[in-house]
């Protein structure tokens, strides 16, 4: 029996061997097409600046902000141990809550988020570019993770994303949802209403779903779509991917959400502000209390665009 | 990684994207012959990852994150080159057989052949996250960056990849195994 050290020490030496050279007729060909193969400009920057003309003093959400997060258990099938996997953030790629913590400055964006650490009581400001908008948080215990440049969002949560009884809201633009999570085959983007875009989510398979149903966040009508997902979605959470922003990472290379654990409730505001549409997401283990997901719906009722 | 050239390649220079790919063009192709276990494959997916850096290097926010992100998009296109070739690959399974164990002397080349065939029953994904960890070195923070996928998740990968490699390595230690088709 070998032990974890030699395993290492042996795939190190093996994976030295091997073709390190890209021969020379592959990137000739590459740089043969480079002429024909048009460059994909920014489809986020020219929706934002379009928006940002139209809208001038209005609070332009689209772009929002957020989160990302988490992780969840690692639900890997036939493995005696705990779970390892934690919660995890979008994708961002960056991935990490350790990295979406301590973001490296995009010269693009015009960013304010709590930066990683405690939160205290009280209301708390986001700005992104021209929205300003708060959240009121009336305990103690919550944390911001910071925002990620990549996902263009961040993370806001409460307990570790190992512990069981955790839950995080994340805010971030969502463009589409996948029509087969678990086959990654994802819908149209939907630049329509916050209808539906509410219709599309509550049209995930695999989920329980309540709503959508309507509300008022911030004095801007909104839906409300609640989903918990089961042990018979179909593949394991990790890689449900539920929806995507195809902004914030290229078209080819979304920027994605998936699920953290089975039995996870995942709460979604999709709030229409003056034409545009605000995304707010919260998600609660199933060891969550229901005053914590009571607290986050409170918090999510207390926003107030500026 | 001169972000400069970056900057200009993203701006359309088709000179300084040329200067890019020979810079990064030989380590993107060994990661690519390391995951997919196939040179052909291998030149095929860094082919498709170099258009694909240079098609969408405009999208691409931070210059200063061009290698983790080049990365992502090569790994992208070693699981369009997997999907493409998977159904010739053969279904193999384990038979137990009575040849006698490795012996030391033979040890290292039993080692590269069990891992060979422990690497390549591994997913696209886990294979991605050994080579980025083990060959490029990146850390854990640095492998998710790049293949955009939670921290949790590269851990979990990796976990279960090596513990496969470890499950093919000690196979030879025990009553030796034989592949069939």
């Amino acid at each position: 029996m070998r032990t974890d050290r030699d395993t290492t020490r042996i795939v190190r030496s093996w994976l030295e061997d091997g073709r390190t050279a890209l021969p020379d007729h592959i990137l000739d060909a590459v740089l043969d097409q480079v002429p024909a193969t048009r460059q994909r400009r920014s489809n986020w920057a020219a929706r934002r600046f379009a928006e940002m003309n139209s809208y001038a003093k209005l609070a332009v959400v689209i772009a929002a902000v957020v989160v990302v997060a988490v992780v969840g258990y690692n639900l890997l099938p036939s493995r005696g141990g705990p779970s390892v996997g934690g919660p995890q953030v979008t994708p961002s790629p960056s991935t990490s809550p350790e990295a979406t913590a301590t973001p490296a400055p995009s010269p693009t964006l015009a960013v304010a988020f709590p930066p990683a650490g405690q939160l205290a009581v009280g209301r708390h400001t986001f700005t992104e570019d021209d929205l300003e908008f708060s959240l009121a948080f009336s305990s103690s215990g919550w944390v911001s993770q910071g925002y990620g440049t990549d996902v263009q969002g961040g993370t806001i949560k409460k307990g570790s994303f190992e512990s069981p009884d955790a839950a995080w809201i994340l805010i971030w633009s969502i463009d589409g949802v996948y029509t087969d999570p678990c086959a990654h085959v994802a819908g149209p983007v939907l630049s329509g209403s916050p209808a539906d875009l509410a219709a599309a989510v509550a049209g995930l398979p695999g989920a329980a779903v309540s709503g959508p149903t309507d509300t008022t966040i911030g004095g801007h009508p909104a839906k409300h779509v609640t989903l918990v997902y089961g042990a018979d979605a179909g593949c394991a959470p990790n890689v449900y991917y539920p929806w995507y922003n195809d902004l914030a990472c290229g078209a080819d290379d979304p920027c994605f959400r998936w699920l953290s654990a089975i039995n996870s409730t995942l709460r979604v505001w999709i709030v229409d502000v003056d034409g545009t549409h605000f995304w707010i997401e919260a998600e609660t283990y199933q060891g969550a209390s229901p005053e914590l997901d009571q607290e986050i719906r409170d918090m999510v009722a207390s926003i107030q665009f500026e | 990684m001169d972000t400069d050239l970056v900057i200009r390649a993203q701006q359309g220079d088709e000179g300084a994207f040329a200067s890019l790919a020979i810079v990064c063009g030989d380590r993107l192709h060994a990661v690519a012959h390391r995951i997919l276990r196939d040179i052909d494959l291998a030149e095929d997916a860094t082919q498709q990852a170099l258009l694909a850096i240079w098609r969408d290097l405009p999208q691409l926010r931070d210059p200063a994150r061009f290698e983790a992100w080049s990365y992502r998009l090569l790994v992208r296109a070693c699981y369009a080159e997997g999907r493409r070739t998977r159904r010739w690959t053969p279904t193999l399974r384990l038979l137990p057989t009575d040849e006698p164990a490795a012996t030391d002397a033979t040890g290292a080349v039993h080692d590269r052949d069990q891992l060979e065939r422990g690497f390549r029953r591994l997913s696209i994904d886990h294979r991605a996250v050994v080579v980025l960890h083990h060959y490029l070195d990146l850390s854990i923070d640095e492998v998710a960056e790049s293949l955009c996928v939670p921290v949790g998740t590269v851990r979990s990968r990796l976990h279960h990849a090596m513990r496969g490699l470890r499950a093919a390595l000690d196979a030879d230690l025990r009553p030796a195994s034989r592949e069939v088709i």
